[in-house]
């Protein structure tokens, strides 16, 4: 037998490696992904356990944009709240990163509690508690309607002439501040590991060249954390396209628990094509504008 | 900043004194504004604090009161009768231990499956030339961005095939799968786990970032990949490992998607919890009737708690470690 190149060896080997990860892939990625999609286009029947498919085109996919009543809703919200979130959860998490990276006593402290999240959000309990404590709040003699006063802010500044469309982005943005914080975690670790990896001297220099703490941050650390700045665009993007507590998950689960195969099929597939679409964009989006220091 | 006070304090420079009492003007500013910024960051993240602990500050103070003092308008945390009952409740009455052990059971298994699938798919990416090796990456990514319904839904039918047919093959009930580890776990084992695309991603990196000379030197005394890998690599990769095994165990605890669908009759906990709210409606209580809609509130919530006690509770213990570890392991990009 012929002694096979150290190379050749070597990417036998790397093969062999990943062959437990493309075993799952097929059997457990693609081939249920196929039957998806295979479902989304058919109209699936089940009897005692067998299931009948009875192809039919992009009818599902039709039927969920023009006559379904409860999908269009569910997407735009979806969506709608994925725009306007993600923006907001990553200028937080940057804001909190650099708060967090200055040194002060009881840094780890709020380290800590900052990083919790990461370890309870995306679960049902949370979900429980966020209608809860609403309902909690409200009973308690009808103290305040939510965690803060809002209602109270929303008189003052309607009284003082802000326009009501306004306030009432104020108040959305205020009330969900919660959930900013709940989802912004990982980001706030990311970032921090990012400013942990700028070398100290181009501080040191920008300092010397005499520019303040505003320039510095836009011209030394906004550049430097660029390539985690896409990172956790990804990241949050994926994570609020894919989460329990977005009205199109909750809409697939009730079509999942009604055996609707098909059309619930035919959502997740959306979903995911506008996932998919977003993260391309992102990559393109990032690769064009983000400068990498290393590389 | 440190870099011109050494300028200033160098005595060499001899600088006149206007200067001098210049930079002690500027010393002060600089200190009173360090001051006032110092403050108001403590009151900033003490708020933002408060917000982020906030649900299990509730959740503690409405588990050890009575039912009674949430209509009480002078109750606002602190209960005026401390009492266990509410969680006494929740453990006898709605099988809350031995859904606590099948969480457990998922959890411990299918975390600790998918770390070392995962470590070993990674270490292949990150170490081995092979053709169409960042196509094949790509799609090990992808799953991460895929709704797991789309994953799960196939293969909850092909179980309940699997069962029908060796009923019909065999007689008797056949094979059950649903309702077992079994599916989830199988899927852990071949690194297609909850989140598997990241840990994937993430072990690469972390063995990129180790230095080649420590599988060279085995390599020189006679080791195979493999057995370098779990000699040295594997062993020397601790806070990845942690970092994975901390994550995934806390995602299987929480998650509900995949596991509702495979556990429809057995309930581990994420699935009792979501269904606790209608199981109290159905419910009779001592005192005849049903439970008021407060005392279902507190119940539930009683529930929320001690469903994350046990991540609540690893996190403080492990907490320095686990974020040391990630942040680590995420700066090499």
């Amino acid at each position: 037998m012929k002694k096979l190149s150290y190379e050749r060896k070597k990417a036998y080997y790397g093969y062999l490696f990943i062959s437990v990860w493309a075993i799952g892939f097929i059997f457990f990625f693609l081939s249920p992904f196929i039957t998806s999609v295979r479902y989304s286009l058919a109209e699936v029947t089940i009897q005692q356990g067998y299931v009948g498919l009875n192809s039919c085109g992009f009818n599902n996919y039709i039927n969920l944009f023009i006559k379904n009543p409860e999908f269009m809703p569910a997407f735009t919200d979806t969506v709608t709240s994925v725009a306007v979130k993600s923006p907001l959860i990553i200028i937080f998490s940057l804001f909190v990163a650099v708060v967090l990276n200055q040194s002060f006593k009881g840094r780890t402290f709020f380290r800590a509690v900052f990083f919790l999240p990461v370890i309870i959000a995306g679960g049902i309990a949370i979900e429980i508690i966020n209608g809860n404590y609403y309902l909690g709040l409200i009973t308690t003699g009808g103290r305040s309607d939510s965690l803060f006063e809002s209602q109270s802010i929303a008189q003052m500044l309607a009284n003082s002439g802000v326009p009501q469309t306004a306030v009432d982005y104020i108040i959305k943005t205020v009330n969900e501040i919660f959930g900013l914080l709940w989802n912004s975690g990982i980001q706030i670790l990311i970032f921090i590991a990012g400013l942990q990896s700028i070398p100290t001297t181009l501080y040191e220099v920008a300092n010397v060249e005499g520019s303040n703490g505003w320039t510095t941050f836009w011209k030394v650390t906004v550049p430097m954390l660029a390539p985690m700045l896409i990172v956790n665009v990804f990241y949050t993007v994926v994570d609020n396209m894919i989460s329990f507590s977005n009205e199109m998950f909750k809409l697939i689960d009730g079509y999942l628990n009604n055996l609707k195969f098909d059309e619930a099929a035919a959502m997740a597939i959306i979903n995911f094509v506008i996932v998919f679409v977003m993260v391309i964009l992102i990559y393109v989006i990032g690769n064009k504008s983000v400068y990498y220091a290393v590389d | 900043m440190s870099f011109i006070d050494k300028i200033q304090k160098q005595p060499a420079l001899k600088p006149s004194v206007s200067i001098l009492e210049n930079s002690n003007k500027k010393q002060v500013i600089n200190r009173a504004s360090n001051l006032i910024w110092a403050i108001v960051r403590l009151i900033l993240l003490i708020g933002l604090s408060y917000i982020v602990l906030y649900p299990i500050i509730f959740c503690l103070s409405l588990s050890i009161r009575q039912p009674n003092d949430m209509i009480d308008p002078t109750v606002i945390w602190l209960p005026k009768n401390l009492t266990f009952d509410n969680i006494k409740f929740v453990l006898e009455n709605i099988g809350f231990p031995e859904a606590f052990g099948k969480s457990m059971a998922i959890s411990l298994s299918c975390s600790f499956l998918q770390m070392m699938s995962c470590a070993i798919t990674g270490y292949g990416f990150a170490r081995f030339k092979f053709k169409g090796r960042n196509i094949i990456f790509l799609l090990a990514l992808m799953t991460f961005i895929v709704p797991p319904q789309i994953i799960s839904m196939p293969l909850y039918i092909q179980y309940s095939k699997i069962t029908i047919t060796t009923s019909q093959l065999f007689g008797g009930d056949g094979i059950q799968l649903i309702n077992t580890v079994t599916p989830i776990a199988l899927a852990a084992v071949f690194a297609q786990g909850i989140k598997s695309g990241l840990f994937i991603y993430l072990f690469r990196q972390s063995y990129k970032g180790m230095p080649k000379e420590l599988e060279d030197a085995a390599y020189l005394d006679g080791c195979g990949p493999i057995k370098a890998f779990t000699t040295i690599m594997f062993p020397n990769s601790t806070p990845i490992l942690l970092v994975t095994f901390v994550l995934s165990f806390v995602w299987y605890w929480n998650d509900y998607i995949n596991i509702s669908l495979f556990f429809n009759k057995s309930k581990p906990l994420s699935v009792l919890l979501a269904s606790v709210t209608d199981m109290f409606g159905r419910m009779i209580s001592p005192a005849g009737g049903g439970y008021t809609s407060i005392e279902v509130t507190v119940y539930e919530t009683t529930f929320c708690l001690m469903f994350i006690l046990l991540p609540i509770i690893l996190y403080v213990f492990l907490q320095k470690k686990f974020t040391e570890s990630l942040m680590s392991t995420s700066i090499v990009g």
